[in-house]
């Protein structure tokens, strides 16, 4: 689901317009307890995506990046998956 | 043990989300809970919530254990009750991970309160703005007022549909 924001930059075309789900929805809060909406944020690999591809506004992805590192410090989200 | 209050205006909002051992027993749990929400309570602060999450299954292994107990407290209170908290937490061997995060750094319990005093007398205001002025006191009579012309509205819309 991570690239599912991402657009065609390579083909010329015009890509889906990127918006910030925390913008759209005023209701939806950044919470680092919150793991299941931080995984959209965060790669295969446990990186975090950065604000280009995922479309978050500036606001938002700085209260994503210390959410996400919040929690991984609790074990909610890795720090990083190994590949085998 | 108890202390004197320290004033609201001085409190803080913080939460607290803490880790313990898979292997230790539901009343133990219990037992661990109650501690720390009594060092709260003893150390001048307010607990406003507490909620266990259960065992689950961390992301990676944290002192070779891959399950654990998440607690998740709420509370108000000052940075020495947050240092006395986690103090304990470093003592207790079942505790395996905790983080405390301040909630709002520009609001106070006080502030806390007022707000959501002023969001609970707001809140009924607001209903009475959007339906009529007795739809409060006599909810009945208005609902199938309100239920009415949308029923007429469906019964009418899809003969519409079919004809063109």
């Amino acid at each position: 689901m991570a690239g599912s924001f991402k657009t065609d930059r390579g083909g010329g075309g015009m890509g889906r317009r990127k918006v910030c789900r925390f913008c759209v929805d005023r209701n939806l809060e950044v919470d680092f307890k919150d793991a299941a909406t931080l995984k959209y944020y965060v790669t295969e690999r446990g990186k975090i995506i950065p604000r280009r591809i995922s479309g978050a506004c500036a606001r938002h992805q700085r209260e994503l990046s210390v959410a996400i590192k919040r929690a991984r410090v609790l074990a909610l989200i890795p720090f990083t998956v190994s590949g085998q | 043990m108890a202390r004197k209050q320290t004033p609201s205006h001085l409190r803080r909002e913080f939460e607290c989300v803490y880790l313990i051992r898979h292997d230790v027993e539901d009343h133990a749990v219990d037992k661990i809970v109650e501690k720390y929400r009594e060092i709260v309570e003893n150390n001048g602060g307010k607990v406003v919530g507490l909620e266990s999450w259960g065992r689950r299954k961390l992301a990676y292994p944290i002192a070779k254990h891959r399950t654990a107990h998440y607690i998740h407290m709420e509370f108000f209170g000052t940075s020495e009750l947050v240092h006395e908290v986690e103090r304990n937490m470093r003592i207790t061997e079942d505790v395996v991970r905790w983080l405390t995060v301040l909630r709002d750094p520009h609001a106070d319990q006080e502030s806390k309160e007022r707000t959501s005093e002023l969001k609970r007398r707001k809140e009924p205001e607001a209903e009475t703005e959007r339906g009529f002025e007795a739809a409060p006191r006599e909810p009945a009579p208005t609902t199938p007022e309100a239920e009415k012309p949308k029923h007429e509205a469906e019964e009418t819309k899809p003969p519409e549909t079919t004809q063109a």
